[in-house]
């Protein structure tokens, strides 16, 4: 396992990838979740993950922002994952500032319970930014990144809590844009939303494409192939496929990858 | 049974009967049945509580209003209002006292040898001055005895008449219902007659025969003798002269005409005051002679002078005030009310007027709860944060056990503790050379507000923790998962997302310890100092290390040597109702601060 295997990549363009994964093996106490895995990310693409449930695909999107560092019997056990050629598991890496970098938006939508105005204004605040005037601007920069300012920008002050879901969800990533992120995690984003909602979920991942690097996990098969430049598809915890999406969905060379697909899996 | 009857009908679904396990019910309705019930019992009881307490209570107003009201009549309020006077002076003289003993202090330390000190106190100017001061108010001090007197006297007279009276009407019921043909002789009627026979044979205004006749009666009755109509008739008579008796003794207090005994001699009292002034400050006047030597003890003769002054032209006041008092003056029922709630004194068992004034115990209640607030909130809150935010595993499974186990240890332990090593500890403590420069060190009593509220904070502790502990944790996991992945600290997404989003439930916690604090006795029972005074507010930090009776405090206290049914009594039980209302607008703004602000999204 130690030894270097070549990373499953799809190159055709030559820029050096922002996130390489190198030979990673991950475990929750003794229970391996992620086995040697190699991978690069592009910057300014969508990169979907897919795989049955189980899989570990939260688990690996949780470790670019190392949120797993949360959970006590969480271990690296080998490889490392570099983040614009850093080691983000290295001893002396600041996690604050690494988080700061690397944005995450839930499945599960999770304004905190405070004004509209507060949930965009937290990520400056917690940064010691007081400025009225800048936070005014960032928080309508953020909303129309979002495409929610013309939806909320009356009730700026009332609870986000009164908000639908999907709008909720929006504002979770105009949130997560507050604090100029280079790359956005996304971990089933669309689960709990209506169709309606999910399409304008998917829409902003298209705008925001633009200036962001976008992981994004889903289980729906029609958002992969939508919204992502790249699908990997992973299984039991180990990456089987990864090529662009175009590919994976028409020609998949995985016979897994495959089954999966066509839906003839157990 | 039942599964068989499904058998035995097989073109029936199964679902067409529903399946009866006991009295016809099936399990739903049984379990729905013994929840339902005890749920029932809970409240029939806490509604038999309320009831209880306030019937117990309820006939106070009325009686305190009528305690009031002779109070009046009797001429007992003019009395103290004479004692203002009296009490000025007295203190004025313990004031002097100080300053004596003070000078006695100063000489001692300069290093003066007795037989100086004793020459210093003792020459004649200072003699005129002391003793003079003390001498001076003598006439004042009869006067106000006498009228004291009187009145109580007056007082007395009266309760004693109503209790005469109630006997005497005691004796009328008793009398109808033995006059009634139902009525049959019991044992100690038995007992009564016979002696009431005797003693009324022995009675000299009657004829010899009469007597006779009464004492064979007498002699003929044993246990097993049957008494028909007029033995009952006999011993309703015997009776109803006894009352007779009783109400001769009767002697009425006509309240219009004994005041009069109280309020005469104004003229003459006015005398006493104007002498009073002509010889106070002549005497006062001798203290410019007395060598102090002292620049600190002159000056408090200066005050002492200033006082002097106020007590002078107060005078004219308090005349006035004295000639505006209204024996006839109405006692409304809202004045009792307001003696009750807002009254300043507790006096019991006195001689001259009880006073049931609710404002000591309250003040004292607050402040033991304030001070145990005050180390409870952020011990309680703070540990609930460190624990269910900062701490790790094993720190947690260590400090969560071990403060819920503080709410395992009884009360009584506690202040028993206080007692004996908290109270003293403190006190030594304040005694420290070191620490003199505080302002109000050293304490004077071992048990006082602090020492109760601090070991009160201990009983509140677990209570907030644990509330508290709950609510936080009760935060859903992605605030905090969302906050940290946006670069927030650990301490900053706990001051800013955490607890503010659990606030509702913290300030709940709180207000739930402040309800366990205030209802606490023993505590406050062993470790407050029980003295019943509105603490002194103007002391500064000073006041919270006066000691103080409490509400839960009286109630323990004084429950079990009243009377049932009297003033007294029914004071207590309206004290407990006080708490009663105030634990429920506790409890009642918890869940209120809860339903108000916590609509968290999920
Ligand atoms: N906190 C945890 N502690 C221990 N084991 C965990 C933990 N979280 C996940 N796992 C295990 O790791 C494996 C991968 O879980 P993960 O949540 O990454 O799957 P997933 O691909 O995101 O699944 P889904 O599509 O259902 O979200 C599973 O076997 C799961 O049981
Ligand atoms: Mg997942």
């Amino acid at each position: 396992m130690a030894q270097t295997s070549t990373p499953i990549t799809t190159s055709e363009n030559s820029q050096p990838p922002i996130i390489e994964i190198r030979n990673f093996d991950f475990a929750y106490g003794d229970s391996q979740a992620l086995f040697d895995i190699n991978m690069d990310i592009k910057e300014k693409e969508v990169t979907a993950f897919i795989g049955p449930s189980g899989c570990g695909k939260s688990t690996f999107l949780r470790c670019f922002n190392r949120m797993n560092d949360l959970i006590d019997i969480a271990r690296i056990k080998g490889g490392e994952i570099k983040i614009s050629g850093v080691n983000i598991y290295d001893k002396d890496i600041d996690v604050i500032e690494l988080r700061k970098h690397v944005g995450m938006v839930f499945q599960k939508s999770n304004p905190f319970p405070k004004s509209i105005y507060d949930n965009i204004a937290y990520g400056l605040r917690i940064q010691g930014v007081k400025k009225k005037s800048t936070l005014d601007d960032v928080v309508e920069e953020c909303l129309r990144g979002a495409a929610l300012w013309d939806e909320v920008k009356d009730r700026l002050n009332e609870s986000a809590l009164g908000m639908s879901g999907g709008q909720q969800q929006r504002l979770c990533i105009a949130r997560a844009l507050a604090v100029r992120p280079k790359i956005l995690l996304m971990d089933e984003p669309c689960s709990a939303l209506d169709p309606i909602a999910t399409a304008k979920v998917e829409e902003l991942i298209h705008e925001l494409k633009k200036d962001y690097t976008i992981v994004i996990v889903t289980h729906n098969m029609q958002q992969a192939a939508r919204v992502s430049d790249r699908t990997a598809f992973f299984y039991l915890g180990k990456l089987i496929e990864f090529e662009n999406t175009d590919d994976i969905f028409m020609n998949p060379k995985n016979p897994q990858t495959e089954a999966y697909i066509s839906g003839r899996f157990g | 049974m039942a599964a068989s009857s499904k058998q035995t009908d097989p073109n029936k679904p199964a679902f067409s009967k529903r399946r009866a396990l006991f009295l016809g019910k099936d399990s739903d309705s049984i379990i729905k049945t013994f929840f339902g019930s005890n749920a029932m019992v809970a409240i029939v009881i806490l509604a038999l509580i309320t009831i209880f307490l306030f019937k117990e209570g309820a006939g106070f107003m009325g009686l305190y209003h009528k305690s009031l009201e002779e109070y009046r009549l009797s001429g007992l309020e003019y009395v103290d209002i004479l004692k203002e006077k009296r009490e000025d002076y007295t203190e004025l003289t313990r004031y002097l006292n100080d300053v004596k003993s003070d000078w006695i202090n100063e000489l001692k330390a300069s290093g003066s040898s007795q037989a100086e000190i004793s020459k210093a106190i003792f020459n004649p100017e200072a003699k005129a001055l002391f003793l003079g001061y003390m001498r001076a108010g003598s006439d004042l001090k009869k006067f106000v005895k006498t009228k004291m007197d009187v009145a109580i006297e007056i007082r007395d007279q009266h309760t004693t008449n109503e209790n005469l009276r109630e006997t005497v009407e005691n004796y009328t019921q008793r009398i109808a219902e033995i006059q009634s043909t139902s009525y049959t002789f019991s044992k100690e009627d038995r007992a009564k007659y016979t002696l009431l026979l005797r003693d009324h044979s022995r009675d000299n205004s009657l004829p010899s025969e009469e007597a006779q006749r009464f004492l064979k009666e007498a002699d003929s009755i044993t246990p097993e003798k049957a008494l028909d109509q007029a033995d009952r008739e006999t011993f309703a008579m015997l009776l109803g002269l006894e009352a007779e008796k009783i109400e001769a003794t009767i002697k009425p207090v006509d309240f219009n005409t004994t005041i009069k005994g109280v309020i005469d001699e104004q003229a003459r009292y006015a005398e006493i005051l104007d002498a009073l002034e002509v010889s106070l400050t002549e005497v006062v006047a001798t203290a410019d002679a007395v060598q102090f030597n002292s620049p600190a003890i002159e000056e408090r003769i200066a005050t002492f002078k200033e006082l002097n002054q106020k007590f002078f032209s107060n005078i004219d006041a308090h005349k006035a005030k004295l000639a505006n008092w209204d024996q006839s003056a109405p006692v409304s029922i809202f004045q009792a009310a307001s003696a009750f709630l807002t009254g300043k004194d507790w006096v019991t068992a006195s001689d001259q007027q009880d006073w049931y004034g609710l404002m000591p115990l309250l003040s004292g209640s607050l402040l033991i709860s304030a001070i145990a607030l005050v180390f409870a909130i952020p011990f309680g809150v703070g540990a609930a944060i460190y624990v269910n935010q900062i701490a790790g595993p094993a720190e947690r499974n260590f400090i969560k056990p071990y403060v819920e186990f503080i709410s395992a240890i009884p009360s009584v332990v506690i202040g028993f503790f206080g007692v004996v090593v908290f109270g003293e500890f403190i006190r030594w403590f304040s005694q420290l050379d070191g620490f003199q420069w505080v302002p109000f060190f050293p304490i004077q009593e071992r048990l006082n507000a602090f020492t109760a509220g601090c070991l009160l904070a201990l009983m509140a502790i677990p209570t907030i923790f644990t509330l508290a502990e709950d609510a936080i944790n009760n935060i859903p996991r992605h605030f905090k998962e969302a906050s940290l992945a946006m670069g927030a600290t650990p301490l900053q997404t706990t001051m800013r997302v955490i607890v503010p989003t659990a606030l509702s439930g913290i300030i709940s916690a709180i207000m739930l310890g402040f309800g366990r604090v205030i209802g606490e006795t023993m505590v406050v029972l062993l470790c407050a100092g029980n003295r019943i005074k509105i603490p002194d507010f103007t002391e500064g930090p000073g006041v919270f290390f006066e000691p103080v009776h409490t509400m839960t405090g009286i109630i323990a206290q004084e429950m079990g040597e009243v009377v049932q049914g009297s003033l007294h009594y029914r004071a207590l039980f309206m004290v407990g109702i006080v708490l009663f209302f105030i634990s429920l607008i506790i409890n009642y703004t918890a869940q209120w601060v809860v339903k108000r602000f916590s609509k968290l999204g999920d």
